[in-house]
C-alpha cells in the first residue's frame, strides 16, 4: 500500500557530454524541485507505463525506461548527470537531485582564486594612490559626508599587515595578466546559463523581490516564514544575477580605467576618469560584501548544499524535495 | 529484478558517495594545480624588473592595444577654469636647477645635421651650468642611485626635495654629434595651449593647462633622419620616420621612449609652460614632455636629450617593473 518504489533519472543525461549545464528542472511550467513520482511496487512494470506522461516533465524519467537490470541507481553511477529517487516504506523519500552542472561548478571555483588576485592586485595597485594621507588625501576614497570624513581607505595597519606596501608594478602585472581569465571565465559562465536556458532559475522574476524580503526577515530570525524554494529563492536570483552585473560593471569600469584616452568616451559616460575608478574599487568592496554573506550563507545552508557545488548533486529527504534548504 | 526500497536507497546513497569521492578528488587536485600554477607563474625569471609571464602579457596587452586604437583618439580637452591652480609634483628622478642660459636640447638623428648652425661634433660634451643653490651639496648626491616608486612615502611625509647635481653618464670618448638647440629654437614653432587630463600610474590625476609646442612640429622643423632609400615623395611625417622617440634628463638620470605614433599626434607637446607661466623646476623647467596618451611616467620633465631611433630606447620605468607603453 505504502510501498513506493521509485527511481527518477535526468534522461537528458544520457547526452552526459556535460560541455554545458544542463538544468534537472528547467520546466518554469512545473515547480521547480518536484519529482516525477511512479506508484507500485515493481520498478520496472510500472515505469513502463509512465513515459506519455513524461512529456510533461522531460527532465525526470523513471529509471528504469533504460530497462537495464543495473537498476536505475546503479545507471546513476555510470552517468554523471543523473537524478535518483528512492522512495521506502515509510513514505519517506530520499532524492539525489542534480543541483549543478559540470561547467557551472568550474567556473564557479574558477572565478574563486581569479577574483581573490584581481582583488590582491588591485590592492597592491590601490595603495600607491592611498598612501598619501598627509599630503594627498583623497577625495573619493572615503567614508564621509561633505568636507566631514568618518574614515579613509585602507588604514596603514591595514596595508602593513597585508604586506601590500611598494608593489605598484607587481600589481599591475598581475592585474593586467589575470583580468583577460576573469573576463573570459565571466562570459564563458554567461553564454553557458543563456545557452543552457539555466538563465530562468537564475534571472529575479516579478516575485523575487518580494521573496527576497520574506528570505531575509526569516533569514535574520524576524520571520518564520520562508517562500517555497526552487532551485534559487528570489534572494539568490537577486543576489546571482546582481553579482554577475557587478562583473560587467567591473569589467566595464576596468576597461574605462585603463584606456581613458582611447575609450574616452566611456570614461565620460561613467562620470569621468575618477568617478570610473570610484565605481571599481567600491565594486569590488561589493564583491566582498557579497562574498562574506555567501560564505556564511553557504555554511547556515550545510554540507549537502555545499557538496552539491563541488559534486553537482544533493540529496534531498522526500518532505523536502519541494522545499530545498535555502541557500545563498 | 525486484529490488526493495532499502536496497534502492542503498545504491542510490552508495553512487552519490562514489560521486562525491570522484567530485572531492578532482577538486582537490584542481586546487594543488591551481596552486602549483600560481607558484610557478611567480618563480619565473624575471624580465626588466617584472616576472615574465606578466611582462609577456605586458607587451601582448600593448600589441592589442597599439593596433586596435593606433593612437587615433584625441582626449578630450577641458576649458582653462577647470585646470588646477597648483599641479601636484611627484617625482624628483633626473632634475636639477638648471641655470636658463646654460640649458641646451640635445638632437640625436636628425637629417643631415652639420647643415644646421646648431650643429655639434658632440652634443653630449655641453655642460649644464646649475644655480648655486642646489650647486651648494653637489658631492652628497653626485652618486644618488635612482629611486623607486616608494620615494613617495617619503614626500608624503614631508621630507625636502633635493635636486640632485649632475651626472652625463655618456662615455665621454664616444661623440654624439646632434644638434644643440636654444629655447628659441623651440618657441618659434606654433604655440599651441591644451588642457588635459594628467594621470598618474599611481592612480591620481589632475587637469592640467599647458603650453608649448606640438612635437610634430617639431619633428617637421628638425625633421629625421630617413632611412637610407628614403626618397619618397610624400610629405607624410610619419613615411620614414623613426620608430621611436627618445627623450633623456640633462644627468641621464631619467630617460623614456615614445613610439612614432605617439610622438605625431597633435596632442603630443614639448611643454613649457604650465597655467600660461613658464615651468618652474620641479615640473620640469624648461621644456617637459606632454602626452595625454601615456601615463605621467612617459612624460620626461626637464628634457635634455631628443633622439630619434628605430630602436627602443632604453626607459626608466621599464625597468623598474612598469609596462613600457604605458598607454592610456
Amino acid at each position: 500500500m505504502n510501498e513506493r518504489n521509485q527511481i527518477g533519472r535526468d534522461d537528458k543525461s544520457t547526452s552526459a557530454a556535460e560541455s554545458c549545464p544542463k538544468p534537472a528542472i528547467d520546466q518554469p511550467a512545473a515547480p521547480p524541485g518536484s519529482l516525477f513520482k511512479v506508484e507500485g511496487t515493481e520498478l520496472s512494470s510500472d515505469a513502463s507505463a509512465e513515459p506519455s506522461n513524461k512529456a510533461l516533465e522531460p527532465a525526470m524519467v523513471s529509471a528504469s525506461h533504460s530497462a537495464d537490470d543495473q537498476g536505475g541507481a546503479q545507471a546513476n553511477n555510470v552517468r554523471g548527470e543523473s537524478c535518483g529517487e528512492a522512495t521506502i516504506g515509510l513514505g519517506m523519500t530520499i532524492t539525489i537531485e542534480h543541483k549543478h552542472s559540470l561547467a557551472i561548478r568550474w567556473m564557479h571555483w574558477i572565478n574563486f582564486p581569479l577574483l581573490a588576485v584581481m582583488i590582491y592586485s588591485g590592492l597592491l595597485i590601490y595603495w600607491a594612490d592611498s598612501q598619501h594621507e598627509g599630503l594627498n588625501a583623497h577625495r573619493v576614497y572615503r567614508v564621509g559626508f561633505g568636507s566631514w570624513t568618518l574614515f579613509r581607505l585602507f588604514p596603514s595597519w591595514f596595508y602593513n599587515n597585508l604586506h601590500l606596501k611598494f608593489q605598484l608594478a607587481k600589481g599591475l602585472g598581475y592585474h593586467f595578466f589575470f583580468m583577460w581569465f576573469f573576463a573570459l571565465n565571466g562570459m564563458a559562465y554567461v553564454l553557458c546559463t543563456i545557452f543552457s536556458g539555466e538563465w530562468r532559475e537564475l534571472l529575479p522574476t516579478r516575485h523575487s523581490l518580494g521573496e527576497a524580503i520574506t528570505v531575509t526577515l526569516h533569514d535574520l530570525g524576524f520571520s518564520k516564514r520562508h517562500p517555497p524554494q526552487g532551485k534559487f529563492n528570489g534572494a539568490q536570483r537577486i543576489a546571482y544575477t546582481g553579482v554577475i552585473l557587478m562583473g560587467a560593471g567591473s569589467l566595464l569600469t576596468g576597461l574605462a580605467i585603463y584606456k581613458p584616452t582611447q575609450l574616452h568616451v566611456m570614461t565620460a559616460l561613467l562620470g569621468g576618469y575618477e568617478m570610473a575608478r570610484w565605481f571599481h574599487f567600491w565594486l569590488t568592496l561589493a564583491y566582498v560584501g557579497f562574498f562574506l554573506v555567501h560564505v556564511a550563507q553557504v555554511i547556515r545552508a550545510g554540507w549537502n548544499n555545499f557538496r552539491a557545488m563541488i559534486v553537482g548533486h544533493q540529496i534531498l529527504p522526500g518532505e523536502r524535495a519541494k522545499h530545498n534548504e535555502h541557500s545563498l | 529484478m525486484n529490488k526493495t526500497p532499502a536496497r534502492i536507497e542503498h545504491e542510490t546513497v552508495a553512487g552519490l558517495r562514489r560521486r562525491s569521492r570522484r567530485g572531492f578528488l578532482t577538486a582537490a587536485i584542481a586546487a594543488v594545480a591551481g596552486a602549483g600554477i600560481w607558484k610557478w607563474l611567480n618563480i619565473q625569471p624575471e624580465a626588466d624588473g617584472l616576472v615574465s609571464p606578466f611582462r609577456r602579457a605586458m607587451e601582448v596587452n600593448a600589441g592589442i592595444a597599439r593596433r586596435l586604437f593606433r593612437e587615433r583618439a584625441l582626449a578630450p580637452e577641458f576649458e582653462p577654469s577647470q585646470a588646477v591652480r597648483t599641479f601636484r609634483r611627484n617625482g624628483d628622478i633626473g632634475l636639477a636647477e638648471i641655470r636658463p642660459e646654460d640649458w641646451r636640447l640635445q638632437l640625436v638623428g636628425v637629417s643631415n645635421p652639420a647643415s644646421y648652425a646648431q650643429y655639434s661634433r658632440d652634443v653630449s660634451s655641453w655642460t649644464y651650468g646649475l644655480n648655486a643653490s642646489s650647486a651648494a651639496a653637489p658631492d652628497v648626491h653626485a652618486t644618488v642611485a635612482p629611486k623607486k616608486l616608494g620615494m613617495h612615502e617619503e614626500d608624503a611625509k614631508g621630507a625636502a626635495v633635493k635636486m640632485k647635481a649632475m651626472e652625463m653618464p655618456e662615455d665621454t670618448h664616444a661623440a654624439v654629434p646632434g644638434l644643440l638647440l636654444t629655447m628659441a629654437d623651440v618657441t618659434k614653432l606654433p604655440h599651441v595651449e591644451m588642457v588635459t587630463e594628467f594621470k598618474c600610474i599611481e592612480g591620481w590625476s589632475e587637469i592640467v593647462y599647458w603650453g608649448g609646442v606640438r612635437l610634430r612640429d617639431f619633428l617637421a622643423a628638425f625633421p629625421p633622419q630617413r632611412a637610407r632609400d628614403g626618397q619618397s615623395a610624400s610629405t607624410e611625417l610619419a613615411t620614414g620616420f623613426p620608430k621611436y622617440v627618445g627623450l633623456d634628463t640633462p644627468d641621464g638620470q631619467y630617460y623614456v621612449g615614445i613610439e612614432r605614433e605617439v610622438a605625431i599626434h597633435p596632442q603630443t607637446l614639448l611643454a613649457y609652460e604650465l597655467n600660461g607661466q613658464p615651468l618652474t623646476p620641479d615640473h620640469g623647467a624648461p621644456l617637459r614632455l606632454i602626452t595625454p596618451l601615456k601615463y605621467g611616467i612617459k612624460q620626461l620633465k626637464q628634457i635634455g636629450r631628443i633622439t630619434y631611433s628605430n630602436i627602443r630606447p632604453h626607459d626608466y620605468w621599464h625597468e623598474q617593473g612598469y609596462d613600457y607603453y604605458a598607454g592610456l
